[in-house]
């Protein structure tokens, strides 16, 4: 067998190996034992919550966050702490003292200055839903904010698992390499079914 | 003189995918390449930035690549240590690298052709494969700051590496290979255990010299010393005499990979001059 075609046919039965290492991988399950809470709260109108989830996530971390409301609000998921925000919109935008103010003014001023900060987000809805995995050590909190002009009644579910690996990402990955390492190694095959094909046959088979 | 090169270049492959074929026999490199893919993620962990955000990215870094380095490290020494001491141990107890003596280039460059494939040839996928699955896990962490990954992959294998050039060297003098294998695995686990010591001592006396010395070898000891410091202060307790830099770190993975290419170069000087078979 040429050199480079047994060279290409061993990278890609071990690119088939890898690949089945990540299918493995990405078919954990996520630990259940994670945290988890059901909160349920008011938010005026033109006005915004950080409070409801917050938290330092690793990627082998991942966060599902659901928020119901009857009224239309906007929900951001941004990669910062709460208190970051809270001290940031007290140092810059001159709240009249007040630390916590939470009028969506400021909000909007501080999200304008952090676009690279936020995770996710969804303006206008009624119900979101979102499966968070960072890509860093990072901080992650939830933001409710109401810009309409009626009070929104907010049901907020976030439940945290941890996982080996962010499965979805596992799996493309193995999805990709294990068919192109099988159409690498094809040569190989065809190599070792023609040599099982040249093989004598035994004694007793010939005397048969 | 291209057909010089090419005539000599030549022997220097045929040798090359030889050993090759020896060392990685199917399913060998296979089965450490899935060993590898799997470890990169059940090992992985994150020792720093979980506690507060103060860890730097390096300290982040740094943690989740050294996470790796205990069952995968150990997997990749038994791959070279098996390689260096069966692969060349064979051919000097059945006489073939007399053949490999016939073959018209020097003895160097036949030894060469062995460790390329031998350790070379290993690190790519121990590296690549551990690089690369630690960048599907968390590309922010891995992604800029592949120079400190790297720099935690090149401290950590000085120590294996020292010891492959032991086990070269005690295959060369006792011309058999399952001696010089567990001597080496021997060896290995001794640096461990004495690299235990020595930490425990010098966090109860406050003497360093023997952590400075053993640096010099295990050059990762003084670079988890240096993150840990950074991170979550003082490493052992009282020890607060020895604060490395990271200049101390650097200039220690050199001096440690200075001892280890003496190591291999009196491998390759035994070959090349009192090697008689």
């Amino acid at each position: 067998m040429n050199l480079w075609l047994a060279l290409t046919s061993r990278i890609g039965t071990s690119l088939t190996a890898i690949g089945l290492a990540l299918l493995l991988i990405s078919l954990l399950p996520s630990s259940s034992s994670g945290s988890s809470s059901q909160i349920g709260t008011q938010i005026q109108a033109g006005t915004y919550t950080a409070n409801l989830f917050e938290q330092i996530m690793s990627p082998q971390q991942s966060a599902t966050l659901t928020v119901t409301s009857d009224t239309p609000i906007d929900v951001y998921l941004v990669e910062v702490s709460s208190s970051f925000l809270y001290q940031w919109i007290y140092s810059h935008s001159g709240t009249n003292g007040k630390y916590y103010n939470n009028n969506v003014t400021y909000l909007k001023s501080f999200l304008g200055n952090f676009t690279q900060s936020i995770a996710y987000s969804q303006k206008a809805t009624l119900s979101f839903n979102y499966q968070y995995t960072p890509t860093k050590i990072t901080n992650a909190t939830l933001i409710i904010s109401n810009t309409s002009s009626s009070p929104a009644n907010v049901q907020a579910n976030w439940k945290v698992s941890q996982q080996v690996a962010p499965a979805s990402r596992v799996a493309t990955l193995a999805d990709w390499s294990i068919p192109v390492g099988l159409v690498l190694a094809i040569p190989w095959f065809i190599d070792l079914y023609q040599r099982r094909i040249r093989k004598p046959t035994t004694g007793a088979n010939m005397s048969a | 003189m291209a057909k010089i090169q090419k005539g000599k270049g030549r022997p220097f492959v045929e040798l090359f995918a030889s050993a090759l074929n020896e060392d990685y026999r199917f399913p060998l490199l296979e089965i450490f390449c899935f060993l590898y893919a799997i470890g990169a993620f059940i090992f992985a962990g994150f020792r720093f930035g979980l506690g507060g955000p103060s860890a730097s990215g390096d300290a982040v870094a740094y943690g989740l690549t050294s996470s790796l380095l205990g069952f995968p490290l150990f997997i990749f020494v038994v791959l070279i240590l098996k390689n260096v001491a069966f692969g060349l141990g064979n051919d000097l107890e059945k006489g073939i690298v007399q053949t490999f003596f016939s073959y018209p280039i020097k003895r160097r460059w036949i030894l060469s052709a062995k460790l390329l494939s031998a350790v070379g040839v290993g690190l790519v996928p121990f590296v690549g494969i551990l690089t690369a699955g630690m960048y599907v896990l968390a590309p922010d962490v891995v992604g800029p700051h592949i120079g400190i990954v790297l720099l935690t992959f090149t401290a950590s294998l000085s120590e294996p590496l020292l010891v492959a050039g032991i086990v070269l060297l005690v295959t060369l003098l006792l011309k058999r290979g399952a001696l010089a294998l567990v001597l080496g695995i021997v060896t290995y686990f001794a640096l461990a255990i004495v690299q235990g010591i020595v930490s425990v001592i010098a966090a109860f006396t406050n003497n360093v010299t023997g952590l400075q010395i053993l640096s010099l070898i295990s050059p990762s000891l003084i670079e988890g010393r240096y993150f840990s410091e950074q991170s979550t202060g003082p490493f052992f307790g009282p020890t607060t005499s020895w604060s490395p830099n990271f200049t101390d770190v650097l200039s220690y993975t050199a001096g440690s990979y200075i001892i280890v290419a003496t190591v291999f170069l009196l491998g390759y000087m035994y070959l090349s001059r009192r090697l008689n078979l």
